[in-house]
């Protein structure tokens, strides 16, 4: 469903990703996994528009998403929930969500408002608080509310578990588990190696902006050098 | 001072705040959602003005039209501004483009004096006939104009900004312009609209108050001085503040002016300097303040 072919993007003078290929089929959670400055955060900026390709092509269905504004790539069906939450802090919870719909016709807006309180009863209670009053577990479950507004095929997750609570984190994952059961793909970029290689059907690992290894979450557990890396195993 | 001078001078000091709070309303939104401080709103309404003067003059196009068309043009004027100038700058240097603002106030003032020459000419008033008098107030027709546009015009921003949806979008890229693009709002299409209704709201509040002066290339520069003190006291981060600033000011200053007629402009600078010293955050500015 989605493929990243062989792109080349970065900053400035510094090109971060050099020649990244990876794919994620329909239904499928894929992580990405890599060390601080690796080029994760990149990867989901270049697939999002955030940041331009500059060499190689990013697809999704038959779609090339070269070129396009993050407002034209939202409308193709995927989301990206940035790290750090982002949570607009003087809005209301439900503008925040309606904000995450904005191309959405307002009659369909609703039905979505009404889908996303059912599923975070926490966010329905809050509705009318200022985003910035939420406790930090709180507006990471209104960042991936506002990521799953837009009805999106794809979601791109830029560490949903930085800086929570272990019990929160917990609460993250299950969520997460609970998506993949309503039919949304999600591309994952975490810290947390040990949760979402539990979590994900396949992982690639980045290593200063290339694809350093691949394969089945069970393959990459397994793999020597991914436990004495990523996690944390003793010889 | 007796009391009907003290109300004379609090009332009509109130329609001159009016102005204030009209400019300074103008930048507010600008600079809230682009982050933009624009020197020019002052002389973009300026030279709307001359555009509104030959109109009116020499076209004899009537008042009423004059005022929907120069509403336009302000709107058309901060349309291109953003997607010919800012745009370009945006992604670059944050500096430049308040660079850029000041060089378009100089290129509008230039503009002006070569186009229209810098003799001073009289603007007739939107409405003239005798002063109105309620009880010992005396206030000119054009004052009460004035003063319900700025009424108006603080109406609408706010339901621009609470109750429409690009009005929230904007409000979001002025909390986090980052996170709105990721979450796909169409910022560049939002930058445009805001500097339209800024310029728009420039265009309004010039042809309004230059009947008070006369039409001179010059003539809004101490006017965009006394919206930036408004917009100072204000809290510069809300529209509402620089409403109620605008006002205060125009009082004061009219109330000093009476007294104290020398210090009428300085006073106000040193209202600056004291407001930002003892509190920088304004009446109505919020600090800055995220939890991540």
């Amino acid at each position: 469903m989605l493929r990243v072919d062989q792109v080349v993007s970065g900053y400035g003078p510094i090109d971060v990703l050099k020649h990244v290929t990876i794919s994620l089929d329909k239904g499928e959670i894929v992580a990405v996994l890599g060390a601080n400055g690796a080029g994760k955060t990149t990867l989901l900026r270049t697939i999002t528009g955030l940041i331009r390709v500059r060499k190689g092509s990013v697809t999704f269905g038959d779609k090339v998403l070269n070129g396009l504004s993050p407002a034209e790539v939202v409308k193709c069906g995927i989301s990206h929930v940035p790290e750090g939450r982002h949570i607009f802090p003087d809005l209301t919870v439900e503008d925040n969500l309606l904000l995450a719909a904005y191309a959405m016709p307002r009659s369909q807006q609703k039905g979505r408002l009404d889908a996303m309180y059912a599923m975070f009863t926490i966010l329905a209670e809050r509705r009318k608080q200022a985003g910035g009053t939420l406790s930090g577990g709180e507006q990471q479950m209104l960042a991936l509310a506002r990521g799953l507004m837009p009805n999106p095929r794809l979601m791109l997750l830029d560490e949903p578990s930085l800086g929570l609570a272990p019990k929160t984190i917990g609460t993250v994952f299950d969520t997460l588990a609970h998506l993949r059961e309503s039919g949304v793909s999600i591309l994952l970029v975490e810290q947390n190696a040990k949760r979402s290689l539990e979590l994900a059907d396949r992982a690639y690992i980045l290593v200063t902006g290339q694809v350093a290894l691949e394969g089945t979450a069970r393959e990459l557990s397994g793999n020597e050098m991914v436990k004495q890396l990523y996690l944390g195993g003793t010889r | 001072m007796s009391i009907d001078i003290f109300l004379n001078l609090t009332v009509r000091g109130l329609t001159t705040g009016a102005v204030y709070a009209l400019v300074g309303m103008g930048i507010v939104l600008i600079l809230q959602t682009t982050n933009v401080m624009n020197f020019a709103q002052g002389d973009t309404g300026m030279f709307i003005t001359y555009l509104a003067f030959f109109m009116i003059t020499t076209a004899k196009v009537p008042y009423s039209l004059v005022l929907i068309l120069a509403i336009a043009a302000g709107a058309v004027v901060g349309l291109l501004v953003e997607r010919f100038m800012m745009r370009s700058v945006r992604s670059r240097s944050h500096l430049s483009l308040i660079m850029l603002t000041l060089g378009l106030s100089l290129l509008f003032q230039g503009l002006a004096a070569f186009l229209f020459k810098t003799e001073p000419r009289l603007f007739p008033p939107l409405v003239s006939g005798d002063p109105i008098k309620l009880g010992p107030i005396i206030l000119g027709r054009q004052d009460i104009v004035v003063l319900l546009a700025a009424i108006a015009t603080f109406g609408i921003l706010y339901l621009f900004l609470y109750r429409t949806k690009q009005g929230a979008a904007a409000r979001s890229i002025s909390q986090d312009e980052y996170a709105a693009r990721v979450l796909g709002i169409p910022t560049p299409s939002i930058y445009m609209l805001v500097w339209a209704i800024g310029s728009a709201l420039a265009g309004l509040a010039a042809l309004l108050i230059v009947p008070r002066f006369s039409l001179e290339p010059s003539f809004m520069g101490l006017i965009q001085v006394k919206a930036f003190t408004a917009i100072v006291l204000g809290g510069m981060n809300s529209v509402f503040g620089a409403a109620v600033g605008g006002l205060i000011i125009g009082v004061v200053e009219n109330l000093v002016a009476y007294q104290f007629p020398a210090i009428k402009d300085s006073f106000m600078l040193i209202v600056i300097v004291i407001v930002l010293l003892v509190m920088p955050q304004g009446l109505f500015g919020k600090r800055q303040q995220r939890r991540f």
